[in-house]
């Protein structure tokens, strides 16, 4: 137990948290995907996004050098935990790689699928990845038949989708005149001995095909292919330049050989099995083009149960607003004092009272301890009642507009009953983080008031956040509202006990 | 021991033995004698029985303690970081980049290919306790101890002389709060040559704090026991989870206070270097996102001097002279990677196979693929195979001459280092031998014996490394069942070493061996 930690028990303040478990055995992925790659960048995306929505819980990427813009590309499934890259500068050993991972991250997946970048995993039905895996009780390695696709009429690369530009497929790639089909493995850390690259070797031979029946584990080339549940196709040539262009290239694998050549006109069948996907393919790429691009914390699409918030937005909100209502002229990281303690919030709320603070309008927002919060959060002001539009709603009471002397305006709400909620009609960005700032004058006629945070989203109120103010007096506060980037269109803030509330600032800031 | 692990081998105690066929020669057909145009490619592969038969990769035990660290732009430091913690019985170190631009990269490439980092891209800005937590729950399985510790930090045991002999001392500690000692400038204005463990060794007050609240702390904890990881402590469990017979499974569960830990270990804090480093330092964005740090007078008071890091000097310089006598791109991965197995793949016996068969096919040039199949001798690491099913007729220096074994070197990212004279070997009382010196001993490589020999009796050809220090390595040998014209490449050392020459032996029942080619490669 941290210091910190026993001290708060001391004080009473730790709210009673369900108990922990040891973050490495709570939960774990179901299927991760591995692949090792070299300048792909401009490939990554819909690889990516069409695995994500298949149901793939993290991507293992091993980065063999890349220098082109890989990493910007990454960035945001990075920073939000979708995909692990590590740098692994070995030259031709794919294999070092495919072992790497399951050593060093086997431990945090039931399975692991060895997918190049021209590879896309296609459940023949409408199930996820890990639905299909389900049906492999006791598989310790799946083997999986490629089917490889071929120009399909582009001499030139065309705009668009890989998968949705190549249909066609043939038996005949890549080797003219034969039949060969290629395996690629997923296997079962849990059972797995060493890996090669179409192939591993598993602890007791528990090896399939993707209908479930029991295969040769040494086969490179699979003597009976199938393709049901589940199917690899591989963009082996994509358009003619492309593919003439590959040949001369140098691939990660030991037995790199020069690739024989694919005549355009290649006899091949079309295969629409991946088209079910492609929607959720594209939804997921615009989703993820939405977020921000740095977001305050690691990890809020990593689907693991119990992954710590790991951000310091309270510890950076208790010095926003502790050094605010201390007076101090510059932002510093140190705490005046300790806030209020809120249970169940992130974020801080002090009483300016205890500390002689005096409230004035835009006081707070133009502060330069919330400057400070603004930069290091990446944040952006998406409302604030100084420009107040939309302007600000009231349920249950009536608005004032009160001039003070050379300072501004500040809005005064009466409220008819004890109670009642300001909404501020509007949510910023789509999918944003969001945190409230404000500058709150309670007059509670029996304390305390509770407060209740709401956000509006797709048309229905969500409570997030609930705490009380002790009672009477202003209150300065910055209460983060979600963990991961939500997009909501209205905040509803309940002050439940309250008889008035002089607003002198108020702020909805988004951040990633 | 995780938990998975543990079920598994209650499951099942004896791990099972893989039930691939025999190891090395399936699919090969011996004593075909045409040479087809297009190489045959099913199954080149031949399995080395020295890593099948073993159970998952995942149990292979051996890292007994890693250190996370997120970095921005810190090579200057990397190197003498990395190596005294090394040398002080580190076995990995996950490093999380935070956005380096400064050759960290190219420094550490030898490091990551012989599998003693593994370097985690992290570009998210202030990202430090996203990049702990995620070490702490991807890499935690992956080792007994994990230490989160800067690059500025040091662990320097105060009586013992490694750091594994600290942690043994408290199997039962998940959280190990290591007391951190601050340096201050210690006189330097600019950065001084040499080691920063030696240059500096003035305690100061650099952080401001109350001297009555104890030192900072680091932790290193076991993560079988922690449930999430902050940048100065750790949480410990306070639920195990439970077996499906309702009982928890175990998992150290002390924590252990600085106050108990300060004869026993501290943390060298090197906060501020030289006066020139601090003040470049204090402006540059650390990983937590936070302001400018506030400055320091140069004259900062010392409070004691502390010389217990130098003593681990010598052996930070010895393992920075290791470290730079590796192959910076060796042809495996991890031959320092101090795992008890990691799967070692026979490339060199599959390009020798080539090497060889092409030789023999009459090739000039060499080819990515036999020409046809050989039967391959070998069982180990290598490729021994019988030119007598061949109608190949040897010739003095035929093998290391071609420009097969160029392609076999430039394979497996080596060179033919030295090769001997075509040469007759008398056996007197069945036994020879000869040896090869090395042309750069002083270097860490692997080593293979390349040979085409021709025996009129059945033969065993011995091979063993003499190294730098007068220690010598394993003993590999060959049977070479038949007189014949026979030709191979055995692969030496499983891992690199200093070796200063290499010697061969001969041994059978026969008279004389014509030794027609004999040369060492050297590779990674």
């Amino acid at each position: 137990m941290s210091a910190g930690r026993r001290l708060g028990r001391l004080l009473g303040r730790v709210d009673e948290r369900p108990a922990r478990m040891p973050l490495m055995e709570r939960g774990r992925f179901d299927v991760c995907v591995m692949a090792i790659l070299k300048d792909e960048a401009p490939n990554m995306e819909e690889w990516l996004c069409h695995h994500m929505a298949i149901g793939v819980d993290h991507f293992f990427l091993y980065d063999n050098g890349s220098t082109d813009e890989l990493h910007e590309v990454l960035r945001p499934y990075a920073d939000y935990g979708v995909v692990t890259t590590v740098y692994f500068p070995m030259r031709g050993l794919q294999r070092d790689a495919n072992n790497h991972v399951v050593r060093f991250f086997g431990d945090t997946t039931e399975w692991i699928a060895y997918v190049d970048i021209d590879e896309f995993l296609v459940p023949e039905n409408d199930e996820s990845i890990s639905e299909v895996m389900a049906r492999y009780p006791d598989a310790e390695q799946v083997l999986l038949s490629r089917k490889e696709f071929c120009y399909s009429g582009h001499r030139t690369p065309p705009t668009g989708l890989v998968t949705e530009n190549y249909r066609e497929h043939s038996v005949q790639v890549p080797r003219v005149g034969t039949s060969e089909i290629l395996a690629k493995p997923i296997i079962r850390p849990r059972g797995t001995a060493r890996v090669g690259i179409h192939n591993a070797t598993t602890v007791h031979g528990r090896t399939v095909n993707t209908a479930g029946e029991p295969t040769s584990e040494r086969a490179t080339v699979i003597a009976d292919p199938s393709y049901a549940n589940l199917q690899m196709n591989h963009y082996f040539t994509k358009s003619w330049q492309e593919f003439q262009a590959k040949r001369n290239r140098a691939t990660t694998s030991t037995h790199s050989f020069q690739l024989p050549d694919v005549p355009f006109d290649i006899p091949a069948t079309v295969d629409h099995v991946i088209d079910r996907w492609q929607p959720r393919t594209r939804a997921l790429m615009d989703e993820m083009g939405q977020l921000s691009r740095s977001p305050s914390r690691y990890g809020s699409k990593l689907r693991l149960a119990g992954f710590p918030i790991s951000d310091m937005f309270g510890r950076e909100a208790a010095a926003a607003v502790s050094n605010e209502v201390a007076g101090l002229a510059e932002a510093s990281k140190k705490l005046s004092f300790r806030p209020l303690p809120i249970a169940g919030a992130r974020g801080a709320m002090a009483r300016g009272e205890d500390y002689d603070y005096e409230a004035a309008p835009g006081r707070f927002l133009a502060s330069p301890h919330l400057a400070q919060e603004l930069a290091w959060l990446q944040a952006d002001v998406a409302w604030s009642i100084a420009v107040d539009a939309p302007p600000l709603e009231v349920d249950g009471g009536s608005l004032d507009e009160v001039e003070v002397a050379e300072e501004g305006v500040v809005v005064t709400v009466r409220f008819d009953g004890q109670g009642g909620s300001l909404i501020i009609p509007e949510g910023g960005l789509a999918l944003r983080c969001h945190a409230l700032a404000y500058v709150l004058r309670v007059s509670a006629p029996a304390a305390p008031v509770d407060v209740e945070l709401a956000v509006r989203e797709a048309g229905g109120w969500c409570p997030v956040v609930a705490y009380p103010m002790p009672g009477s007096g202003t209150y300065v506060g910055l209460i983060g509202l979600e963990k991961k980037p939500r997009t909501i269109d209205a905040v509803r803030i309940t002050l439940d006990g309250a008889s008035e509330v002089a607003v002198y600032d108020l702020a909805l800031l988004s951040f990633g | 021991m995780t938990l998975r692990r543990r079920l598994s081998r209650a499951m099942n105690p004896s791990p099972g033995v893989p039930t691939v066929g025999s190891p090395a020669v399936d699919g090969a057909v011996g004593g075909q004698r045409k040479a087809p145009r297009k190489p045959p490619r099913k199954n080149w592969r031949s399995r080395p029985p020295n890593v099948t038969g073993r159970g998952a990769l995942i149990d292979e035990p051996g890292l007994r303690l890693a250190i996370v660290c997120i970095v921005k732009n810190e090579a200057d430091y990397l190197e003498e970081w990395l190596c005294f913690h090394f040398a002080l019985g580190v076995d990995h170190v996950f490093l999380y980049d935070n956005g380096s631009t400064d050759g960290t990269f190219e420094l550490l490439e030898t490091y990551a290919n012989h599998g003693l980092v593994t370097i985690v891209n992290w570009p998210l800005p202030g990202g430090q306790l996203g990049a702990y937590n995620h070490a702490l729950r991807f890499f935690g399985p992956s080792v007994d101890w994990l230490a989160f510790v800067d690059v500025d930090e040091f662990i320097v045991p105060v009586k013992d002389d490694d750091i594994p002999t600290i942690l043994a001392r408290y199997p039962e500690a998940a959280d190990l709060r290591m007391p951190r000692a601050e340096f201050g400038f210690s006189g330097h204005r600019t950065q001084p040559v040499g080691l920063v463990i030696e240059a500096y060794a003035d305690i100061a007050n650099t952080d401001g704090r109350d001297a009555s609240k104890g030192p900072r702390v680091k932790t290193a904890l076991q993560p079988s026991g922690i449930s999430s990881v902050d940048i100065h402590s750790s949480t410990v469990a306070d639920a195990l989870p439970q077996l499906s017979d309702g009982s928890t499974v175990d998992a150290p569960r002390e924590t252990v206070e600085p106050s108990e830990l300060m004869e026993v270990v501290q943390v060298n804090h090197y906060y501020t270097r030289s006066w020139e480093e601090f003040e470049a330092k204090r402006f540059r964005g650390s990983a937590t996102g936070r302001l400018p740090r506030p400055g320091l007078p140069f004259d900062l008071a010392t409070i004691r001097v502390d010389t217990k890091a130098q003593r681990f000097a010598p052996q930070t310089r010895a393992m920075m002279e290791r470290i730079h006598s590796l192959a910076p791109k060796p042809f495996l991965y991890g031959s320092q990677l101090g795992l008890s197995h990691f799967p070692v793949p026979n490339d060199l016996g599959r390009f020798a196979e080539f090497a060889i068969v092409n030789m023999s096919a009459g090739f000039e040039e060499a080819e990515r693929g036999p020409a046809f199949r050989l039967k391959n001798h070998y069982p180990a690491v290598g490729f021994v195979g019988d030119l007598g099913t061949t109608e190949y007729e040897a010739s003095p220096g035929c093998l290391s001459s071609s420009d097969h074994a160029r392609a076999l070197a430039d394979h497996v990212r080596g060179e033919v280092c030295t090769t001997s004279e075509a040469t007759e070997v008398v056996l007197e009382s069945g036994s020879a031998s000869l040896s090869l010196d090395v042309s750069a001993p002083g270097q860490r490589r692997r080593y293979a014996l390349g040979f085409v020999i021709s025996t009129d009796a059945p033969l065993r050809l011995s091979a063993q490394n003499k190294r730098h220090d007068g220690s010598t390595g394993a003993s590999v040998s060959a049977e070479l069942t038949t007189d014949s014209t026979w030709a191979g490449v055995l692969d030496l050392d499983e891992r690199p070493h200093p070796v200063e020459r290499v010697d061969v032996s001969f041994s059978g029942a026969g008279t004389t061996v014509r030794v027609l080619d004999l040369f060492l490669l050297s590779y990674g």
